[in-house]
């Protein structure tokens, strides 16, 4: 599939942006801060229904000199196998009574649209597939679990979206249950009784979700561990398996059971110890856990692994490639490495790829591309490279 | 409020900007209309206004709201009094009604369980439709809650509380939307639907 048009407004320095684009690369240039990875960000928006994740939401809504603009608009035109689809995703900043309005911080509320219908986020999210590369996913291998759980997360329910609902109610249950325990951890009121119909609808929803993730666990043992094989030729290999948290839970028993069993511990903890929101992805380097051992070229390339059987699981999923985002990747790689990372990169695919310094990216990638420059959230076709 | 908008006005505006889907624009809008409207229709809606609080009480016997205690639903003779439809909120019970399909009585629980908003079994009116079941004359109590897990688990605490008794216990059936398409229905909605057929 390929974007064939994309419109922003006031999404973070980009306040309007219009382009079209063709299948192929393009290349974003320009100085550091200037919006490249902004636009790369807006694709993922798209995507994923949200930004980066290290990022406040909010953030998303351009603002300057202290003052945020209402909303920010992503619209796009999107090619694919099935026909074309227009998509629109709108962030806007809500205040305290939900309504829209213009405080510096507050919750951030989506509204996305198909062809100009409303529509649920869940069904949304992955009819534009994109798989996002940065150099800050090394934090996916050394930062805390829930990075590695939205990684899971956001591949999963871009190829299914029943997988993406049933993570919206679960996260409902849970935070319905942690009230509930801290509730009966303050006060005494409510019993384990209260708690049942909690616990059944937490098992329900957890087990589908569980489910899904191992497939795609299953399915990085396989592409991921080969493409790093490819990529770093020495040996070590890289493994994945899915942790299920908490002593309490052997694979023998019924999560209800578990639950039951972990019951006092819950409530003295007065939060949910175990299910979906607990896992993690575990990953390990010649059978040691990747966190705590590899060199920096070990963990770059082994991030891109990830990325690249994200990108076949969605090509699986989807019958046609996504597109990719490379974002800055190929300056923190020596020149080896950068050429057999662009071998990767399937042909036909709609690729951009920005870079601050051009001498970086590989040939490959750069002979067939047509330029955009990025200067102060002003993006332009290069002159020789505009469209027709 | 701005600077220099009489105090009236500006106590007005705050006012009817905390009302539920009532934007600062739209309070200003309506206090604007207000002072320019008939003195009459100013006084109209003074009145509805305080004769809402005045007048209004809950019923005694299903917990809806109406000017008298019992409410006409509860002493209207030609609904069906053995027949009892439990709902969330008043507004359910207008809705119900909308449909012309019910003509038992209503029992009105004033909320679901929510632990987040901290409404507990007990904040409900769970026990008094026990009391009413027990006080006997109910044969069949349809829940009539949302189709959202805080009315779900409000549905289960009510049959559980309920069971004792051996009332007839029915649910609201779930599924497709009037003018729905089978084609667009989410899949937990048509299994449901699935789960929920019936013989021709």
């Amino acid at each position: 599939m390929y974007c064939r048009r994309l419109e922003l407004k006031d999404f973070r320095n980009l306040r309007s942006v219009e382009l079209n684009f063709s299948p192929g690369i393009v290349l974003l240039v320009g100085a550091n801060a200037q919006g490249k990875s902004n636009l790369l960000e807006s694709f993922l928006a798209l995507s994923t229904g949200r930004g980066r994740s290290t990022r406040p939401m909010v953030d998303l809504i351009h603002s300057s000199a202290g003052e945020r603009r209402a909303f920010a608009r992503v619209r796009s035109e999107v090619s694919a196998r099935n026909g074309a689809t227009r998509l629109e995703l709108v962030f806007s900043v809500l205040d305290g009574n939900g309504r829209i309005g213009r405080p510096r911080r507050g919750r951030t509320a989506r509204r996305a649209m198909i062809d100009g219908k409303s529509t649920t986020l869940s069904r949304f999210v992955g009819r534009l597939k994109a798989v996002y590369f940065s150099p800050e996913d090394v934090d996916l291998l050394i930062g805390p679990p829930s990075l590695r759980r939205r990684f899971l997360d956001i591949s999963v329910s871009q190829a299914d979206d029943t997988y993406l609902r049933n993570l919206m109610d679960y996260n409902h249950i849970v935070t319905q249950r942690n009230a509930l325990l801290r509730e009966i951890k303050m006060t005494g009121r409510g019993t384990s009784r209260s708690l049942e119909f909690w616990d059944m609808k937490l098992a329900e929803l957890a087990v589908p979700i569980m489910d899904s993730r191992r497939q795609f666990v299953n399915h990085l043992s396989i592409y991921a561990a080969d493409c790093f094989r490819r990529l770093w030729d020495d040996g070590e290999s890289l493994e994945f398996s899915y942790a299920i948290e908490s002593a309490a839970r052997m694979e023998s028993v019924s999560m209800l059971e578990a639950l039951k069993a972990l019951r006092e511990r819950e409530i003295g903890a007065g939060q949910s110890l175990l299910g979906p929101h607990r896992d993690d992805l575990t990953i390990t380097l010649g059978n040691r856990s990747i966190a705590g051992y590899g060199s920096r070229g070990q963990h770059r390339l082994a991030v891109l692994s990830l990325k690249f059987a994200q990108l076949e699981w969605l090509r699986n999923a989807a019958g046609e490639l996504p597109i990719l985002l490379l974002d800055d990747i190929f300056s923190e790689l020596d020149s080896r490495h950068r050429a057999t990372v662009a071998n990767q990169i399937p042909e036909h695919a709609q690729v951009f790829v920005s870079s601050a310094d051009i001498a970086s990216v590989p040939r490959r990638l750069v002979d067939s591309a047509r330029m955009l420059s990025v200067n102060g959230g002003v993006v332009e076709w290069k002159q020789v490279d505009a469209p027709q | 409020m701005v600077d220099g908008v009489p105090g009236p006005i500006s106590r007005l505006v705050e006012e009817l900007s905390k009302l539920p889907t009532i934007g600062p624009k739209t309070a200003g809008r309506l206090a604007f209309f207000l002072l320019k409207a008939p003195a009459r229709q100013v006084d109209q809606l003074a009145e509805a206004l305080r004769s809402l609080r005045s007048e209004i009480v809950e019923c005694s016997v299903c917990f809806n709201f109406s000017d008298g205690d019992p409410c006409h639903f509860c002493t209207d003779p030609g609904r069906e009094g053995s027949t009892v439809c439990v709902v969330e909120d008043p507004l359910d019970v207008l809705a119900v009604e909308r449909s012309a399909g019910f003509r038992g009585r209503y029992h009105v629980l004033h909320g679901a369980i929510s632990p987040l908003e901290g409404i507990g079994p007990d904040d409900l009116k769970i026990d008094e439709l026990l009391e009413r079941v027990k006080d006997g004359g109910v044969a069949e109590v349809i829940v009539a809650t949302n189709a959202t897990f805080e009315g779900d688990a409000t549905a289960l605490e009510i049959a559980r509380v309920l069971e004792e008794t051996g009332v007839r216990l029915t649910r609201l059936a779930r599924g497709l939307a009037t003018g729905g398409d089978i084609e667009y229905a989410d899949p937990t909605t048509l299994s449901q639907a699935l789960d929920g057929r019936r013989e021709f």
